[in-house]
């Protein structure tokens, strides 16, 4: 018996031994399907993955030896146990030829002890639900671990619960580095990506002094001339020096070009950049090193790092997978944790702000149901301001307050219904697996279960069925895991989504040059086709905005809407992507669409000093010199030259 | 002595080789080919640290046996992490001779680290730990690792 197989099939046309089974396998946490008719014991077990099949050797129209041969065929040995039950024929050589024939593993001659029955089943996982010490998978353990507040004991076990950790979600790294920041740690944290690439982030009680990743670009160049502590001519110049083996930043303090404390600043956003580029949608190992790590500049201090976790989570987590993320808590209740307080800056941040009444929603006892369920905030932004929350350890999930417990837990199964419902197994099992949150399928698949909780009471018929679904919908996800074939759909998914991905990245570059053309709303469409199908081309984000700040009619009543939005999305830019000339460029853009045009041409002088070539931007400069010029000429122009110029022939 | 020491004898062809201190940046093997190499066999019992970038310089300088026999003795948790999180960290023609196992007594806050050795303590397929690890006090420890991530590289 593998995986999930916790079902039981009972065939038996005695009742009260019918009754008695299906009572105390219940108990135990099975899935137990109950019949006293052979047809119908077959229709169950061709729509169910029973694991194990209870049968009487004595059945109306049919012996109970002959029934199980006739299924073998189609359910193996491994697939299916097989347990014989008699009163009638119980001599030797029977039971031994009934065993031979059918391959069953246990012969139990009537009357038995319900409880010898039980012992014969290998308990289900949904077991450990019932038991007084529940053990939480090393990942949900980690989201539980503001909750324990401070002191020694809490310590070790936020050590002892990194130290679990093996594979995780590259989405999950924002929250390791808030706990290890936040528990002063010291020490290496090494990553693994699935590609073999190494990723470290070393901190010094809790300060993060060293970021390493394999990275191309240094940004420093663009990071220099964005933060105006340095011209683009000068760098030029220094670049055209010979370096003599010195970094670009020594020899631009060296040449007194910039102070070694803007050069620290500078680094801290490199830092940033380069911590954003950790935060990547696929599986990642982790494992840390304590060491004792000297403090050293640059350095990103708690401070900075609440900007920048607010940064990443804005711009880098998908939404889907928050919210699968957050399924496995929808029903908890939502509380303060020992670290809450009012006055906590995390408080103030946009994600947090823009949504007013967020903070009394998710410090009042309600749970994630309730609040998605008052209609009160879009699901988007609130997933995204819960994860901050949640990752700066203000908030957490009672543990206490399982799905069992919550009276809403048939919408909550229903959810997770319609989650998994459409998909391949590729993807069922992608998602048990972010909520399950393990490498292992086995451990994944048992790990889902015990998360879905045990099988609800039998006379709630709605609400069993569609655990009864989630759970076939799991097995056979499972199965076909186990199997060969997912390594082929996979190639063939992989196949179709690069044709995808090929054909919107041909249509991101459509749009780029309609936007040149100032052709906002046919690149809007391919826009967004492509940011379907793409999420992560490159600045595709900006584009977007783009796009849309041009389609904002200056007159219209939506102008505001429409701006506020745009600077919403421009939250949600990564860092990596903020010391581009495109960035500045469409910040300039906004800021000319609610009329603040002095930092309308900041941002347009700022993306062509980064990029001297970028002709929009020099044109957008123009059209603003001349509408300056334009306001001069009617504040300062003598009167009778001004009102002769109204009736001058064009 | 620097933030690190690396000893290599190659008075004979198995080249015995002791690592000490931090493995990190700064460290550079250049010195410590280990191209004609018959087997190469490292003590590592005095590895403090480790990181991603020592971890990559790792890679490349282990790589240099060739397909020489590695053998990697008194592997301290660092190491042992390594080895089960990063692919070549132990070399295709390497073993693990021996490694250090924490144990741990929750009342009296005691940890121990205790050396399991190849053929006693652990073979190729599966681990035998000592009944009973005491501390000095006499009081019972308990393995303090997720035993199912600590042993992977035993499976491998």
């Amino acid at each position: 018996m593998s995986g999930l197989r916790n079902q039981i099939l009972i065939l038996e046309d005695d009742s009260t031994l019918l009754n008695a089974l299906q009572a105390a396998f219940s108990r135990e946490g099975f899935i137990v399907h109950a019949t006293s008719r052979p047809s119908e014991a077959k229709e169950i077990l061709h729509k169910n993955p029973i694991g194990t099949l209870f049968i009487d050797c004595l059945l109306p129209d049919v012996s109970g030896v002959e029934f199980v041969e006739g299924l073998r065929p189609d359910f193996s040995e491994d697939q299916l146990d097989v347990i014989l039950m008699s009163g009638i024929f119980t001599d030797q050589a029977f039971v031994k030829e009934a065993l031979r024939a059918t391959s069953a593993v246990q012969f139990l001659k009537k009357p038995f002890d319900i409880k010898d029955a039980v012992t014969l089943v290998e308990k289900p996982v949904l077991e450990n639900q019932t038991s007084s010490k529940i053990i939480l998978h090393p990942r949900k353990a980690l989201y539980q671990l503001f909750s324990k507040g401070a002191g020694k004991g809490a310590l070790r076990e936020k050590k002892k619960t990194l130290e679990a950790l093996d594979e995780i979600h590259g989405f999950d790294l924002p929250f390791i580095y808030s706990l290890i920041v936040e528990s002063k740690s010291s020490g290496h944290l090494n990553i693994a990506s699935a590609q073999g690439e190494l990723y470290g982030i070393t901190v010094s009680h809790g300060v993060i002094v060293g970021v390493d990743i394999p990275d191309k670009e240094t940004y420093l160049g663009k990071l220099l001339i964005d933060s105006g502590f340095v011209l683009p001519e000068d760098l030029n110049q220094v670049m055209s020096s010979p370096s003599q083996g010195r970094k670009i930043g020594e020899r631009l303090v060296q040449s007194s070009l910039i102070s070694p404390h803007a050069l620290d600043i500078i680094l801290a956003q490199q830092m940033n950049i380069r911590l954003s580029r950790t935060i990547i949608d696929q599986r990642v190992n982790v494992n840390f090193v304590e060491d004792d790590v000297e403090l050293t500049s640059p350095n990103i201090d708690t401070d900075v790092f609440l900007t920048f976790l607010h940064d990443w989570i804005a711009s880098k987590i998908s939404s889907a997978w928050l919210k699968t993320h957050f399924l496995q808590w929808s029903s908890c209740q939502i509380r303060k944790t020992p670290l809450y307080n009012d006055s906590h800056p995390a408080l103030r941040m946009p994600l947090v702000e823009k949504l007013p009444q967020i903070v009394e929603y998710v410090t009042n006892g309600k749970t994630l149901n309730q609040i998605l369920d008052s209609n009160h905030f879009q699901e988007e932004p609130l997933y995204k301001a819960l994860h901050f929350l949640l990752t700066n350890g203000l908030i957490s999930f009672d543990e206490g307050g399982s799905a069992e417990a919550s009276a809403d837990r048939f919408k909550w199964l229903k959810k997770i219904y319609g989650q998994l419902h459409g998909k391949n197994k590729v993807e069922t099992f992608e998602l048990m697996s972010q909520m399950a949150g393990s490498g292992d399928p086995e451990f994944i698949v048992k790990e889902f279960v015990k998360i879905l909780g045990p099988q609800p009471p039998a006379d709630q018929k709605e609400m069993v069925q569609v655990y009864s679904q989630i759970v076939n919908l799991a097995q056979q996800a499972y199965d076909f895991n186990k199997s060969g074939s997912r390594d082929k759909l996979k190639d063939e998914i992989a196949k179709g989504e690069m044709e995808l991905k090929l054909k919107a990245a041909s249509q991101f570059e459509e749009a780029k040059n309609l936007l040149q053309k100032s052709l906002f709303r046919q690149a809007l469409e391919l826009l967004k086709k492509a940011k379907g199908v793409d999420p992560n081309l490159d600045k595709i984000r900006l584009y977007l905005v783009w796009a849309k700040v041009g389609l904002v009619d200056p007159n219209s009543q939506q102008r505001d809407q429409a701006i506020r939005e745009a600077e919403m999305d421009l939250v949600q830019v990564p860092p990596e992507e903020k010391f581009d000339a495109i960035y500045h460029y469409v910040v300039g853009l906004v800021c000319k669409a609610k009329q603040d045009y002095q930092n309308a041409r900041k941002h347009f002088e700022k993306a062509m000093a980064i990029d001297s070539n970028m002709i929009v931007a020099r044109r957008e400069l123009s059209v603003l010199a001349s509408k300056a010029a334009q306001k001069r000429d009617v504040l300062s122009a003598d009167l009778k030259d001004l009102v002769g110029s109204f009736f001058r022939k064009k | 002595m620097g933030k690190y020491e690396i000893k290599v004898d190659k008075a004979t062809p198995q080249y015995k080789v002791t690592i000490s201190g931090v493995v990190d940046e700064d460290i550079d093997f250049n010195a410590y080919s280990l191209s004609g190499a018959a087997s190469v066999d490292l003590q590592l019992g005095m590895v403090k640290s480790i990181n991603s970038c020592g971890i990559r310089e790792w890679i490349k300088w282990i790589g240099t046996a060739g397909t020489a026999p590695v053998k990697y003795h008194q592997c301290p948790k660092i190491i042992v992490d390594q080895i089960n999180m990063v692919q070549g960290f132990l070399p295709a023609s390497g073993k693990v001779m021996s490694f250090y196992v924490p144990y741990y007594n929750e009342d009296s806050g005691s940890e121990k680290n205790v050396l399991f050795t190849y053929g006693k303590e652990f073979t190729d397929s599966a681990v035998n730990p000592p009944a009973a690890v005491k501390d000095d006090e006499g009081n019972v420890m308990e393995m303090d690792v997720v035993e199912a991530k600590y042993f992977k590289f035993i499976k491998k």
